[in-house]
């Protein structure tokens, strides 16, 4: 009667092979009437048509870069004094630029939305030293007992002696 | 040979079907004679055509609009049919390329960012978590990781073709290489994309 029974009905493990052509546009309905004749009546199939074409959708949109906070992280060895002054100062809420680090040298110019700093204070007993965080133009510090999750203490670890280094995450 | 149509749903698992035997009349459908033959098909297809497109699209009131678009296609193109045995086939195609056109002007209107959390709560596009869309954040994060493990050869032929949408012929030209082998490479890469995006999602990292 007509073509379609005359060819045999492909299993799930070849329209699977299949697919990817599908997902790429270059298999349509017309060209692989079979093929798609399998796809209308299996869940399994569909679901894993749908995935490859999740992956199509999310690298289209990929491509529009989103703004993604981007966060820096830079460790510093202080002089006692200056750390204290500079502490003191954040804690009367003078905020604003870390007047410190003008003059220290970056490896390139810092761009971010948050910076983590990690100060270490020589002669500190805990050797751990204490972060300041600045979200936008606002100044936090925080101590390391109080850091949950990730800490970029772990990084810093093994860079406490080594000259001031600035990176991005 | 009966006049019922043997059918399985979506929901259910393959089971072997004899090919061939929609035919377009009103008898096959089970509808009064004088019926119209597109608005017979579409009522006996609906239910497997709206679980077509909400593998895409969650939120019911967007599910009936990507309906509607596929039952004016229908009306329109219907006759383009030649083979009976393919119409449900070529359903199944307008109700994906529907949802994906769907998803897709979406996607311009807005993309899935924090600021538009509260729009999209707003018009129901969410569920109950975001997790439940079907293009969520976490997802497109998951690709984004994918596509970083894969061979470069077969990564800038994905990207030409799903960024810049060039056909194989284009990109052929563009890399220096075969058609054939952009089909190769774009066949193998999303093919690893997709092994390794359901290692990601099923808990694997």
């Amino acid at each position: 009667m007509n073509d379609a029974s005359s060819r045999t009905e492909p299993t799930c493990a070849e329209v699977e092979q299949l697919l990817p052509l599908v997902a790429d546009g270059a298999l349509d309905a017309e060209a692989d009437p079979v093929l798609f004749a399998h796809l209308a009546q299996c869940a399994e199939c569909q679901e894993a048509l749908a995935r490859h074409d999740l992956i199509t959708l999310a690298i289209g949109q990929g491509a529009a870069t989103s703004a993604a906070p981007r966060l820096a992280v830079i460790h510093y060895r202080l002089p006692r004094m200056v750390a204290w002054a500079s502490a003191a100062a954040l804690m009367l809420g003078l905020g604003g630029t870390a007047w410190w680090m003008r003059g220290a040298p970056q490896t390139e110019p810092l761009v971010a939305d948050r910076e983590i700093i990690h100060v270490t204070v020589p002669g500190d007993a805990t050797g751990n030293g204490y972060y300041l965080i600045r979200d936008g133009d606002r100044w936090q510090r925080v101590d390391p007992g109080r850091l949950d999750g990730d800490r970029p203490a772990e990084a810093s670890a093994t860079r406490r002696d080594s000259a001031p280094v600035g990176y991005r995450y | 040979m009966s006049g019922e149509h043997p059918e399985s749903s979506p929901g259910e698992p393959a089971s072997p079907q004899p090919m061939a035997t929609a035919a377009l009349s009103a008898e096959a459908f089970a509808v009064a004679p004088s019926a119209d033959p597109v608005t017979a098909l579409l009522a006996r297809e609906e239910v497997v055509l709206r679980r077509v497109i909400q593998r895409y699209v969650r939120d019911a009131a967007s599910v009936d609009d990507v309906f509607q678009e596929v039952s004016l296609k229908v009306m329109r193109r219907l006759d383009s049919v030649r083979d009976h045995a393919a119409v449900r086939g070529w359903l199944f195609q307008l109700a994906r390329n529907a949802a994906l056109d769907h998803l897709r002007r979406e996607d311009r209107r807005s993309a899935l960012s924090q600021e538009n959390l509260a729009e999209h709560r707003a018009r129901g596009d969410l569920g109950r978590n975001p997790s439940e869309q079907f293009l969520s954040a976490e997802r497109i994060a998951a690709v984004r990781k994918a596509l970083t493990q894969l061979p470069e050869s077969q990564r800038e032929v994905i990207r030409l073709r799903v960024e810049e949408d060039l056909d194989h012929e284009q990109i052929a030209k563009r890399l220096g290489i075969s058609r054939q082998a952009v089909e190769v490479r774009l066949c193998r890469g999303r093919a690893s994309l997709k092994e390794q995006l359901d290692h990601i999602l099923s808990g694997g990292l």
